[in-house]
């Protein structure tokens, strides 16, 4: 289990429209021909009962979708690799 | 009187001039006179435009790289392979690329440009799925954590972890290299792992070597940890990105994990034994960087 602060969705299409939203805010891409396609990425908390996507909180997100919240998210054990 | 042989030039040899049929090899110097392509491509923080950098004498074009980026923070989004075979590394999201040029200055280790990963989420993902029997890595930790992979790929949809380990452990920061043949276990099967507990900010040469009986994990060049193969059975092929090898990130669970904190400077791999040329490989690479 992982605290985490971030922004959690229900569904996965809130998670990506939380992604276009900053997305459209920081411009990104400049140009279709730009390799970065986001300027943050979505996660799928797949352990969760019931499951749900999150966004990782950064400063440069707070503009755009405001203040994070915490949560945990059920973590894999720990691996023995 | 002109002598015919002054005017003779000796091009000098690159590595992978003299060590052919990479699989897959990035870095900040130029390692093929072929290679006539760029060096990475960088995002600018200022406004988010991407350029591509190529080579000056040899070396990476700070110039062009310091000009591009003057007074902001620049992220590298593809770092391109220099193999022939476009196996490019490319991350997509801003968020998790790693930095070249801090405020306008080249971020260096040893003297030399470096991409710096923060351990969170920076890291490259692959084009195509590679299964390498040669592995060797300029790269320099700078903070110790739960496993924090140099290279790693996935296995299956249906495995609990992935298939290649090329990784430092905690607490001892000892180097690894396994690959795993067996769906649905965490234990590798063949694992080489070093009996040497390497420092953070300090620069190493990490190689993985594999043949059909043997596995080893070498740190600047001298051999660290051996372990028994036989032929592997699970081919990096499946799972979150197909079998592709992610970079400063390895897998578990169908998850990215174990994010190494720290710079990678030159990475090479090869799917053909290069246990005779291993002294070579790691010479040319250590009288560039200067590491031991």
């Amino acid at each position: 289990m992982a605290f985490i602060n971030g922004y959690k969705y229900i569904i996965e299409q809130e998670a990506i429209t939380a992604r276009e939203s900053v997305d459209t805010y920081y411009g990104i891409p400049v140009t279709p021909d730009d390799v970065t396609q986001n300027w943050v990425d979505y996660q799928f908390a797949e352990l969760n009962t019931p499951q749900f996507w999150y966004i990782v909180f950064d400063e440069s997100l707070l503009v755009v979708l405001g203040t994070p919240s915490e949560f945990e998210v059920v973590t894999p054990p720990f691996p023995t690799e | 009187m002109l002598f015919p042989f002054s005017f003779l030039k000796t091009t000098p040899s690159l590595l992978l001039d003299l060590y052919p049929s990479a699989a897959a090899a990035y870095s900040v110097r130029l390692l093929r006179t072929a290679y006539t392509g760029n060096a990475i491509r960088v995002r600018r923080s200022s406004d988010n435009t991407e350029q591509d950098i190529g080579f000056s004498g040899g070396n990476l074009d700070t110039s062009a790289l310091t000009t591009f980026c003057s007074g902001t923070n620049g992220f590298v989004t593809t770092w391109y392979d220099q193999s022939g075979n476009a196996n490019n590394a490319t991350q997509t999201t801003a968020a998790n690329q790693p930095q070249i040029v801090s405020s306008g200055s080249v971020i260096t280790q040893n003297g030399k440009p470096s991409l710096l990963f923060d351990g969170s989420n920076d890291s490259f993902l692959s084009t195509t799925a590679i299964d390498p029997l040669f592995i060797t890595a300029v790269n320099t930790p700078n903070t110790t954590a739960v496993y924090n992979t140099i290279m790693g790929a996935d296995s299956s949809t249906a495995g609990s972890s992935g298939s290649i380990y090329f990784q430092y452990s905690t607490p001892t920061r000892t180097a690894t290299f396994a690959r795993k043949t067996i769906l649905n276990t965490s234990t590798p099967t063949f694992v080489a792992t070093s009996n040497r507990q390497e420092t953070n900010n300090t620069t190493n040469l990490t190689t993985g070597t594999r043949t059909s009986t043997t596995i080893a994990i070498y740190t600047n060049n001298v051999v660290r940890g051996t372990g028994t193969t036989a032929a592997p059975s699970l081919a990096p092929t499946g799972g979150t990105d197909g079998g592709r090898f992610r970079l400063m990130a390895g897998y578990y669970s169908n998850s990215v994990v174990d994010y190494l904190p720290g710079n990678l400077t030159e990475f090479i791999a090869y799917t053909s034994d290069q246990s005779a040329n291993r002294t070579g490989i790691n010479t040319d690479i250590n009288t560039y960087y200067g590491i031991y």
